[in-house]
Formats: structure tokens, sequence, C-alpha cells
């Protein structure tokens, strides 16, 4: 091990695959995007950085897949997963546990998730961005992170869950400190940050079970609480951990994907126009939108030495599947950062891959399908106004703020 | 033609049943996909291959009739 800076990097790390990646540091997403195709070019699919406890950055496709499906070499429960290192706490489920347990918890949660199951809630979806849409479109402008994007992945999971929609704003707050820190405070200080905020959500997820064991409801709260594993109920450190999950995948990830699809709507008139125009056309673009605003890219440890890429990985290191720029990937991707609302084939990697395949995919294709859908049919033309983003544990929109003809508006 | 899905490698996406549910069919509890019909009625071929293109995790397999895989 060398030691520089209270950083340390482990032997067997060539210098020259080094690089420096802080992901809770104050970098945007266009230049993260610019410094992984750059590594991609000058130093191969795999680096390695130095920051929040040192970990392999894979950024090549092929790479990514094999990673990620080959269970045998790279392990979720003992994920040095997190951005952070932090004391040792009870797993998210089912993200950190592996094999058989994993297995068992996903069982018991696909039929919530089941794709067709999901469709039937698009007409919940369309009623909540209507509502939303009619009380934003007279006033000209929107920041649509807040006013759109969160409240409408958010309502979609709330009511799945049957939490208090009242609760959502303090819920999104939570979790957006859980997930990805603060941008620009130190380590040190993120630690404690996500500590506290998990310790809040924690606490939040106990009291909804704890009214359902006073009071049982028919929700998705508590027939969780009615599973079992073994004949045995499921334990309340698990229960907490799978609800914890859920509401995190449920109030970030698909407003940060249907935030970045506007902003990139509002620099591109011709873009507006073709999703305005066909609502068939909307599929095609929501897979196209999931690969260039991709925001989650998995995290795991390695169960055994192994070789990715080329390079030399030894059990232990902890790994970050980057599936960001695995989705931009001139070998698989031609042209890959052109935004081609036809693309074909697509196989995009922002809702992971293997065994821990994103279970809300088909949620979020809904959610997203909707959210573009809505958004062209009742707010005309409109331009940037300002943007920001930000990186972190889920890629995100800070703000954007977009602008509108309010004569132009026609209310259905 | 002739489809078949590899549930070893299948992860549940669900693009294939958005793509053609006439072939594809999805299990709820095990999250996977599976094929309804193996003969492929000549109007979804070309979802068909779509679909194969498209499959996250390279789990459907297209051949001819009677080929092998
Ligand atoms: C555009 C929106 C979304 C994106 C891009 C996304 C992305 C991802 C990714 C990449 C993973 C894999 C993590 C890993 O391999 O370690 C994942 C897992 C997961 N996601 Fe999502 N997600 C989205 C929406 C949702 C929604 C709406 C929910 C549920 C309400 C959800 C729930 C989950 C759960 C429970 C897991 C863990 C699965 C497991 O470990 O087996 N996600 N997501
Ligand atoms: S697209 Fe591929 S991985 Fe997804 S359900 Fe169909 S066969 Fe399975």
């Amino acid at each position: 091990m060398t030691e520089e800076n209270g950083m340390t990097r482990p032997e067997h790390v060539p210098a020259d695959l080094v690089v420096d990646f802080d992901v809770l540091g104050d970098l945007g997403i266009p230049q993260a995007h610019a410094e992984a195709s750059r590594w991609r070019r000058e130093k191969g699919p795999v680096v390695w950085t130095d920051r929040n406890g040192g970990y392999w950055i894979v950024v090549g496709a092929e790479e990514i897949r094999r990673g990620l499906v080959d269970v045998s070499l790279f392990d979720s429960a003992s994920r040095g997963v997190k951005m952070v290192t932090i004391e040792p706490r009870e797993a998210l489920v089912p993200l950190e546990l592996d094999g058989e347990e994993h297995t068992t918890y996903r069982r018991i949660l696909n039929p919530f998730f089941a794709p067709r199951r999901m469709r039937l809630l698009e007409d919940d979806v369309r009623k909540v961005a209507r509502q939303l849409l009619a009380e934003l479109a007279p006033t000209g402008s929107c920041e649509v992170v807040a006013d759109f994007a969160r409240p409408l992945a958010s309502s979609m999971f709330l009511s799945m869950v049957d939490w208090p929609l009242e609760d959502r704003v303090k819920l999104e707050n939570w979790v957006k400190r859980q997930v990805n820190g603060v941008a620009g405070e130190s380590e040190e200080a993120n630690r404690r940050i996500q500590a506290e905020a998990l310790e809040a959500v924690t606490e939040y997820c106990r009291g909804q079970i704890t009214s359902r064991r006073e009071r049982p409801r028919e929700d998705m709260t508590s027939t969780l609480m009615n599973a079992t594993v073994d004949g045995a109920p499921i334990p309340d450190e698990r229960l907490v951990g799978l609800l914890i999950v859920l509401a995190a995948g449920g109030l970030d990830t698909t407003a940060s994907v249907t935030s970045q699809a506007v902003e990139l709507f509002a620099l591109h008139p011709d873009m507006q126009a073709y999703v305005r125009e066909d609502g068939s056309r909307i599929p095609a673009v929501v897979e196209e939108m999931l690969r260039v605003g991709a925001p989650v890219g998995p995290l795991r440890a390695a169960l055994r030495d192994t070789e990715l890429g080329g390079v030399e990985i030894k059990a232990g290191d902890r790994v970050h599947f980057l599936g960001q720029a695995g989705s931009r990937d001139p070998a698989e991707f031609p042209d890959p950062d052109r935004v081609d609302l036809q693309r074909e084939p697509n196989r995009h990697m922002a809702f992971g891959l293997g065994p821990h395949r994103c279970i809300g995919a088909a949620l979020a294709r809904v959610v997203l399908a909707v959210a573009f859908d809505e958004f062209h049919a009742v707010i005309p033309p409109y331009r940037l106004v300002g943007s920001e983003s930000r990186l972190g544990a889920v890629w995100g929109m800070s703000s954007v703020v977009v602008e509108w003809d309010v004569d132009e508006v026609v209310l259905p | 033609m002739e489809v078949s899905i590899d549930a070893t490698r299948c992860q549940g996406h669900a693009l294939c049943l958005s793509a053609d549910p006439a072939v594809f069919d999805f299990d709820d509890e095990e999250g996977k996909a599976f094929v309804a019909r193996a003969g492929v009625p000549d109007g979804s071929a070309d979802a068909v291959r779509k679909a194969a293109a498209n499959c996250p995790e390279s789990a459907i397999a297209v051949r001819p009739e009677g080929g092998r895989p």
C-alpha cells in the first residue's frame, strides 16, 4: 500500500492507470462523460481513482457486461460499495445480498414490479402528470426537477407503498443526502451527512412498519411485512433495508433521467418537435434518454484475483462499473455522444445487468414515457434558462429551469 | 424461424415482451421471460429479430425453422 494525503493505493495498481476522479466532487455530468471518454481512449477500459477510499472504474461496455453478469467474479454484499467508506451496517435489500438470499428476496418483490402490472399504472401516472402540468403551464416557466420530475416519480412510488404524500419532500431530501452526500463537502463531512440521513430514513421506514403492525392494511408495505422467508416472517432489519432501497430507487433515479431529457430537449427544438409530433416514437426516445442520461453505475467488490480488460484486479478490490460511460462506449454504440432518438439496437446499461438488474425498470419506463408524452402535450415549445448537474451515487440535475410563451398554452 | 430464451441468462428486462407479446411471455414470480410459441409467425419475424438484437443479456437466440441455434 502507498499512502499519500490520507489516500491509499494497493501495490498492484499501475501508476499509469490512475485518474483523479472524485464522484462527490464538483464535476458536472458533461465533464464526467468527457473524462470517461478520455480515459477509455488514453488508458483503456479500466482505470483507478484514489478518491473515496480508492477503487477501480470500469468504462468499457464489454468489461462491464462481463463483470456484472459473472457473479463468481464480483459480489454485492461486501461491495465496499459506498462512495465513501462507512461503518458496517445492515445490508440494503436486495442490493447488497448475493446468491440464494438475493434470489429469495427478488422472488418476493418480482410480482409487485411485474412489467404488465406496471403498465396498468400508466393512467395513474398520467393523472399525476396532468395535475402538475396544469398548474405549471400558465406560469410560463418552471424548475423541472422540483416542479415536475421529482413529484411525478415520487408520487408513483409513494402510492405503490402507500406512504403519505405529505412526506414526499422530507423523504426526497433525506434520500438525496443518503445516496449522494453533499457535493463539495469533505469526505469526512459526507460520511456524517450520509450516516445521519440514512438514520432518518431508517427511522421513517420503521415508523411505517410499526403503524401497520398496529393497523394492518392492504398495501405493498403490509404485503411485504407478511411475506415469509424459509417459513418465517422477513426479519425486521431486512424489511427496513428493503424499504430504504425502494425509496432510494423510486425517488431519485427516474427524476434524474426526466430532468436530463427536458434539459436536452430545451436545447434542441428539433428534438422537442420530434417528440411532440408522434406518441409512437416515445418508447425509442425513452431508451435513448436512458442511454445518454444513465444515472447509476453498480458497485461491487472482487471475490477473487481476476483480470478485466487486461488489468489485474485482486480479491477485495472495490469496483465501480460505470454504466453511464459503458452506454457511450464507441465499440458498441456508433457515434456514442450523438443523441439518436431512433437508435437501434440500443443495449444501454442504465438499469444494470445480471441478477441485480433494476427491478423497477418497467415502472421507470412507464413513468418516463408518460413524462415525455404529457410534458410536450401541455407545455408549448420551451427554452433553457439555466441548468446545473452533479455526480454522486445517482448522477442528476440540481436544477433545470425552462420557460415558454404563456399565450401559446392550450390546456386540454 | 424459431426463437428461444436462455433462462440462465434472462434477467427479466422485459424488452422482448414489449417487442412482441404474441411470441414472448413473462413469468411474474420468477421475473423472467419465456417463449410463448417457439415457431415465429411470419408477421413477427422482424419484431423477434429486433428483440434478440436489443436483449441486454443476449438471452434470445433466433434460428431458421429446424435449424441449429
Ligand atoms: C430511470 C430509473 C432507474 C434507473 C436508471 C435505475 C438503475 C438501477 C441500477 C443500475 C440498478 C443495479 C444496481 C446494482 O447492480 O448494484 C438498480 C437496482 C435496483 N433498483 Fe433501480 N433504477 C431506476 C428506477 C427504479 C425504481 C423506480 C425502483 C423502485 C421503486 C427501483 C428499484 C431498484 C431496486 C430495488 C434495485 C436493487 C435490485 C437488486 O439488487 O436485485 N429502481 N437500479
Ligand atoms: S429482453 Fe432478454 S433479458 Fe429481458 S426479459 Fe427478454 S429475454 Fe429476458
